[in-house]
């Protein structure tokens, strides 16, 4: 009896070490040489990736690398964005530092435009929605509507503030270094990435922990679904902005000196 | 012994007084001592949370120092006999007066003690909810503080706690879970409070 439970016990230590090992020995990595539609069939949240690179369907048989000299992308950095993305743990930090800065704001202000035109306002229709499901719609559930908005708002301007202020001197400092005035641009927004991060994480919880138990729940999943994908977009463009674009950034202010 | 009150006060009347008035509170040890010296060292390491209640003087700063970086997690209370009393505010959790009403110091004691008997439930404690509402109506740490006569750093501690049970970390987040419980009302809220 004494040795059944001590068995017992033991499994889930046993089962998580096995399954973790694996998991980073076949971390998949695609390349040049794989076929486009290879990448949506194994994630298919790579499609809005793709599609930010311009990149349209009617892949056909067409490898990652045929497509990208078709649509003039760096093919190289088009498999830096979409492997990181791909892999929590798959982060070539030189590689990505090496490329051009104008590759990284170009993509930057396209995940921008995916959130502002897609992901935000289907984020904020559901959330009403699902409100509007409640019964009576529920005084208390409209503060998550309210908590959104104002998280919504606070994104919105963070990415003002990089759209007008950083990107732009980014994009100066590459072209015409002698015409930036000010070398002392202080871009620092990890701080500012984090708070985007706890108040998402805030949102998913007091829905998740605090819902009244009256609600539709088919519109429930589609709201939590959109909420862990938006999660993770976010969190690798933030990763990209404070682990590349900013170091990048430094490194060229301090050119210009 | 999960939960001690050590009192320490040269004067027989303050020791006795005070222990009266906290004798009530649930499985709690008191003990009482008329300087440091006398104090039995193994006992306080041995106690889970203790509630250390001490003369606010500067003539005592050095023991207590030590005292305190020698035992696990306590509350410092400092009563103040006079006003003229030279003290460090900030080396105390609480500050009271020895004019004090009983039922303030009552409050002290209870409050940090029962905030360990829900710890696992994830349920807030009545302090802690206190702590919550004033949050979520938009004050400081330093307003908390003095509403709830306890120290800011006390504070910071219920907000710790209160982010890990709940699992939610941001202003924002927490005043709407203040409303959600209602625990404050939508219209006790300022519209910024969100922002």
């Amino acid at each position: 009896m004494i040795q059944k439970r001590v068995k017992k016990s033991l499994r889930p230590t046993f089962i998580r070490v096995f399954l973790s090992l694996p998991k980073i020995w076949v971390m998949q990595v695609f390349s040049k040489n794989d076929k486009m539609v290879h990448l949506v069939q194994a994630n298919h949240n790579l499609l809005p990736v793709i599609h930010r690179f311009g990149i349209r369907l009617g892949f056909g048989n067409k490898t990652v690398e045929e497509l990208c000299f078709d649509y003039e992308i760096n093919s190289d950095f088009f498999l830096a964005i979409v492997n990181t993305f791909h892999n929590k743990n798959f982060f070539p930090k030189d590689q990505l530092l090496a490329f051009s800065p104008l590759l990284l704001v170009d993509y930057l202000k396209k995940t921008h435009q995916y959130y502002v035109d897609y992901s935000l306002p289907r984020i904020e229709k559901l959330i009403h929605r699902l409100l509007m499901s409640t019964p009576k719609q529920n005084s208390e559930m409209q503060m998550i509507e309210k908590f959104y908005l104002a998280y919504k708002k606070k994104l919105l301007e963070h990415f003002d503030e990089e759209e007008q202020e950083v990107f732009p001197i980014v994009e100066k400092l590459v072209l015409h270094p002698d015409q930036v005035a000010d070398k002392n641009f202080d871009a620092n927004f990890e701080k500012e990435h984090e708070h985007v991060d706890f108040e998402l994480d805030d949102l998913k919880n007091l829905i998740l922990k605090y819902l009244v138990p009256e609600y539709d729940e088919l519109i429930c999943n589609k709201l939590m679904e959109e909420i862990y994908h938006f999660e993770r977009d976010i969190h690798d463009h933030s990763r990209m902005e404070d682990a590349i674009l900013i170091p990048q950034m430094t490194q060229l202010l301090r050119a210009a000196e | 012994m999960a939960k001690s009150i050590v009192i320490i006060h040269p004067a027989e009347i303050i020791r006795k007084g005070i222990s009266s008035l906290l004798e009530d509170i649930q499985s709690v040890r008191i003990s009482c001592f008329p300087d440091f010296s006398k104090l039995n060292m193994q006992e306080l390491k041995a106690a889970q949370k203790l509630l250390l209640i001490v003369p606010a003087n500067c003539r005592y700063a050095q023991e207590l120092l030590e005292l305190r970086t020698s035992i696990g997690e306590h509350e410092l209370v400092g009563v103040l006999t006079n006003d003229k009393e030279k003290c460090e505010d900030n080396a105390f959790d609480h500050l009271i007066p020895i004019d004090v009403p009983a039922k303030q110091l009552i409050q002290i004691a209870e409050g940090f003690f029962e905030s360990d008997d829900t710890d696992n439930s994830g349920e807030l404690t009545i302090r802690e909810k206190e702590v919550l509402r004033l949050i979520a109506l938009g004050n400081t740490n330093k307003t908390i503080a003095d509403t709830l006569f306890i120290s800011t750093h006390t504070v910071i501690s219920h907000r710790k706690n209160i982010t890990e049970k709940l699992g939610i970390k941001s202003i924002p987040g927490l005043t709407v879970y203040a409303i959600i419980q209602k625990i404050v009302g939508p219209s006790d809220i300022s519209p910024d409070q969100l922002s």
